[in-house]
């Protein structure tokens, strides 16, 4: 079974981005994808704290309307 | 023929003898087997277990009449009915009584609340420290939450009004989280209730899935809480491998439960409300942690940004610094060359000007040869007798050389 994303992962894994972003190891070309998973495990808690039922492989597939948040 | 009582002088002496051996009420120490109240009534059954065994070695009927009931519910310390329970331990102030009729009875005038109360917590201590001793107090204490709490193991019993109190709180919250609520029926009060509650413990600790268990029970018209002070319960509790939140309802100290559980909270409204508020400080932290990755990536871009403008800017410069300079030689090459043909022309000029007088001189010659002489004076040519007076020096110039001579005499035209 593919690895879980749970609470958990996402969460750690924001707070990577965010510490890659804060000791400025980032690139310019870099900074949109990290951006956009950023988006991505984001909402995807948001939502699934309204909503139990949210599919994990929603997240594998990518969501249509993305947020961008510039 | 042997005299034989009737029954009823049979019970008439023996209340007397009663009356007379117990003519003041005394302080009795007992527990409660069973009790059960009507029409504001409490009938109880008391009774005293051995030492050793736990053996009825002891019983006796009593009753609380409803005027003692009222005037008990008027004392705080402990609530009536937290005292007056199946399994109680209870001091009391009776009138010892037999009546023809009715029998033995002891009729309660006071309750020694404290001496209660004092057996509850030695039995509450005893607990405590059997687990402790058995390390296995603060295991559930020292489990971790897990950041979302969404599928929960309920404990409670179907009626309670407790039960509904959660339900309603969790499914109405303003936040919107949804909830996972699944129920483990189990009778909460009573002897039997530590057995069943830590029976489902062991069920719910085998299934996986659930973030947390919970255990509620609302309030009612009794506050028996003594299951919740029970060993096996207690040990159910600590050793369960998931999180367990009581919202039992207690009103003075803690139960064991409410000790050994990882946290207890006083209602089980409140337990939704922990969960909610969990789950709410959860979102509260992606809030924090998403800003603060926007802020920093804009924060990237506008570097970038300032970057490229200033090489821009540098570019922008440098071109037109460039090109000003370019100008500047252009208009030094354009000065230096109005310059040149300036001194040129001059150069020339002078150049004929010499040719010129070159050419005089050498006209001059041709006509000196021709015999004609040139007159100076001072260097200027004399060119007009009105030029000349008596006596005047003049130098006469040859063809091939000059003389000089004074004026005798002269004669205009």
């Amino acid at each position: 079974m593919a690895k879980k994303i749970n609470y958990e992962s996402a969460f750690e894994e924001l707070q990577n981005i965010l510490l890659e972003l804060e000791k400025d190891t980032i690139s310019i070309d870099e900074l949109p994808v990290k951006i956009k998973r950023a988006n991505e495990l984001l909402t995807f808690c948001k939502e699934k704290l309204k909503n139990t039922e949210l599919e994990i492989h929603q997240l594998m597939n990518g969501k249509d309307d993305e947020k961008l948040y510039f | 023929m042997v005299e034989s009582y009737s029954l009823f002088e049979l019970n008439e002496y023996i209340r007397r003898v009663v009356a007379l051996n117990f003519a003041e009420p005394i302080w009795i120490n007992c527990e409660i087997g069973q009790m059960n109240d009507s029409s504001g009534h409490i009938f109880m059954d008391l009774i005293q277990k051995g030492e050793e065994t736990d053996e009825l070695i002891a019983r006796a009927e009593a009753v609380i009449w409803k005027s003692t009931v009222q005037k008990l519910l008027k004392k705080s310390l402990l609530s009536l009915e937290q005292i007056i329970v199946e399994g109680n331990e209870i001091r009391i102030k009776a009138q010892v009584d037999f009546h023809e009729r009715y029998g033995f009875k002891l009729i309660v005038e006071e309750i020694d609340a404290e001496y209660t109360l004092g057996k509850w917590l030695i039995r509450r201590t005893k607990v405590i420290e059997q687990l402790k001793k058995e390390g296995i107090f603060y295991f559930n204490s020292q489990l971790s939450l897990p950041k979302v709490i969404q599928n929960v193991a309920v404990i409670s019993s179907t009626g309670a009004a407790g039960l509904q109190d959660y339900l309603h709180q969790i499914q109405h919250n303003p936040y919107q989280y949804q909830v996972k609520n699944t129920l483990f029926s189990a009778t909460v009060q009573g002897d039997k209730a530590a057995k069943k509650i830590a029976e489902r413990l062991r069920t719910i600790a085998l299934k996986e899935g659930f973030d947390i268990v919970i255990i509620i029970r609302g309030g009612g018209a009794r506050l028996d809480l003594s299951a919740f002070d029970e060993y096996e319960l207690g040990k159910a509790i600590a050793g369960c491998p998931i999180p367990v939140i009581t919202g039992i309802g207690h009103d003075v100290d803690q139960t064991v439960a409410d000790q050994v559980a990882h946290t207890d909270v006083k209602t089980p409204t409140a337990v939704a409300d922990f969960i909610i508020h969990h789950n709410a400080f959860f979102e509260s932290q992606l809030e924090h942690l998403g800003n603060r990755i926007k802020d920093l990536g804009n924060l990237v871009v506008k570097k970038e940004n300032i970057l490229l403008q200033n090489i821009q800017q540098k570019i922008i410069y440098e071109s037109h610094r460039k090109k000003q300079e370019n100008i500047k030689n252009i208009e030094i090459l354009e000065q230096k060359l109005k310059y040149k043909i300036q001194s040129y022309f001059q150069n020339k000029n002078i150049e004929l000007e010499q040719q010129e007088k070159l050419l005089e001189t050498l006209n001059i010659q041709s006509v000196l040869k021709r015999g004609y002489a040139l007159i100076t004076q001072n260097n200027n040519k004399i060119k007009s007798i009105d030029q000349i007076n008596i006596k005047d020096r003049l130098n006469i110039i040859l063809n091939d050389g000059n003389i000089e001579v004074e004026v005798v005499h002269k004669n205009k035209k």
